[in-house]
């Protein structure tokens, strides 16, 4: 029987270092949807929830030279149909989502866009983002479900180690996906509310840091709070639109040589 | 998707035909950017094929296919991924390449351009001497130096060196973005290299493809 004994052990052994890496990728992915889990349905879970945020983004200009623009943003939410935030640093904006339409105000220039939007916040994030190419870094986190909106079936990564944040011990999930890889950090004691987010935007040459502080899940709000309130001397301008949102599926570039619509001479 | 190249100076007598093709148009189909307070109220907008497309007297305005009519008075375009593109009269789209200027549609289109982060860096893309014109459509991040503001009605521009710009959003933040000659607009002196034209019985100076008439407090831009 100790042969037996001895010759099942080398089996084990073996199945255990083939199979071992694999499961180490299994329990940090395990390990990591299941803290995106809890912290989803934290946040989900609130009817109103504000937040404010340091967010550094760094975008590749077409000179080749990149970019960095630093905000600090307030933002609230109320479900299903409000948002309000304001930002103040490199850019002084201020944005009121009143469940039909998104005013945008310019502060420093004195001008405001209005885009007409969808009736629900979850719909006017991914619109607003994919249509007018604003960038919302924390977009998915005030969805009505962030881990549906940040994982899919092509997002691979999960738990990958722990880092000090603002003082607290934060597990550090890694994730992928073809188009942007990010990296969230969240607490491992106290609510599971995002203590830090990395965002790289591979198809956009263009990279984000948010810290989160001050989460409060339940906010004083009111109607009046995502009323937009525009100046008299705020001059409205026009939203421009990215043109794959606008384009019919079967367009095609008009390449009629401009010579051909020469204007005629006054008369 | 695959460019075209215009020249500036072609980009100007574009424009010029484009307000000349839209004033033509007396079917108001569908006005976009109602909400944008100020907005002319005789805003000529026509929708395309694809139920896409609007112009604008003063420029362009797109509806989106979706129904979001974001893209407000006064030339408004559509920026895209890698350059840009908008949408035309008759649902021909227009598209800019990559570090170059803009393209019109046949039927009167809009003209559209990509975005700089200021002049100078638009000129070296463009590959042109200091003080040339810009193309109309191109979007700067900021404003050139020294510019001077030109109000017309409820509308304000700026005006540096033969060129005019207004404000636009786009990506969050706001951009300047060249249009043509809005009409109404008065400069005090007029650009280097105009010349005296005369239509019908009246003398103007034409500076390009842009036309002024000389009044009391300096030149208007006169769009026939």
């Amino acid at each position: 029987m100790p042969s037996r004994n001895a010759s099942g052990f080398a089996v084990m052994l073996t199945i255990t270092m083939i199979v071992t890496p694999a499961c180490g990728t299994r329990d940090k992915r395990a390990r990591g949807e299941d803290l995106l889990k809890q912290t989803s349905a934290r946040i989900a879970s609130a009817q109103a929830l504000s937040v404010t945020t340091d967010e550094t983004n760094d975008r590749v200009a077409r000179d080749g030279k990149t970019r960095q623009v630093r905000v600090q943003r307030l933002v609230t939410v109320r479900r299903p149909d409000r948002m309000w935030f304001k930002t103040s640093g490199d850019r002084n904006t201020e944005g009121f989502y009143d469940g039909s339409r998104l005013t945008l105000l310019f502060h420093g220039e004195k001008v405001f866009g209005v885009i007409p939007t969808p009736a629900r916040l979850d719909d006017t994030i991914q619109m607003v983002s994919e249509r007018y190419d604003i960038p919302l870094p924390i977009g998915d986190l005030l969805t009505s479900d962030p881990q549906k909106s940040y994982l899919s079936s092509q997002t691979t990564g999960g738990w990958e180690g722990e880092d000090t944040i603002d003082g607290k011990k934060s597990a550090r999930l890694e994730w992928h996906h073809p188009n942007v890889d990010w990296t969230i950090w969240i607490p491992e004691s106290g609510e599971p509310l995002p203590a830090k987010l990395w965002v790289n935007y591979k198809s956009r040459d263009r990279k984000t840091t948010v810290l989160f502080k001050d989460w409060n899940l339940s906010p004083r709000v009111s109607d009046a709070m995502f009323q937009a309130r525009i100046p008299d001397d705020y001059e409205g301008v026009a939203v421009i639109q990215r043109a794959s949102a606008v384009l019919p599926p079967d367009a095609k570039p008009d390449a009629t040589p401009a010579s051909e619509v020469a204007p005629a001479p006054p008369k | 998707m695959r460019g075209i190249h215009v020249r500036p100076e072609t980009l100007s007598r574009v424009a010029l035909l484009l307000v000349i093709a839209v004033a033509s148009v007396s079917t108001v189909v569908q006005v976009t950017g109602q909400t944008v307070r100020g907005a002319r109220a005789r805003g000529t907008v026509v929708q395309g094929e694809h139920g896409t497309a609007a112009v604008g007297p003063r420029g362009a305005a797109v509806k989106g296919d979706e129904g979001y009519a974001a893209v407000g008075r006064r030339g408004a375009v559509v920026h895209g991924d890698d350059g840009t593109a908008a949408v035309g009269r008759r649902g021909a789209v227009v598209v800019g390449e990559e570090g170059h200027g803009a393209a019109v549609g046949r039927y009167g289109g809009v003209v559209v351009g990509n975005h700089y982060e200021d002049y100078e860096g638009w000129r070296v893309a463009a590959g042109v001497a200091a003080g040339t014109a810009i193309a109309v459509g191109t979007m700067l991040s900021r404003p050139p130096a020294g510019a001077a503001t030109v109000v017309v009605g409820p509308t304000s521009y700026l005006y540096s060196g033969g060129s005019y710009y207004t404000r636009v959003v786009t990506g969050g933040a706001v951009a300047y973005q060249v249009v043509a000659p809005p009409a109404g607009a008065i400069i005090a002196t007029l650009p280097a290299g105009c010349a005296a034209a005369r239509v019908g019985a009246v003398t103007y100076q034409r500076c390009g493809n842009s036309y002024y008439e000389r009044v009391a407090t300096g030149y208007r831009v006169v769009v026939f």
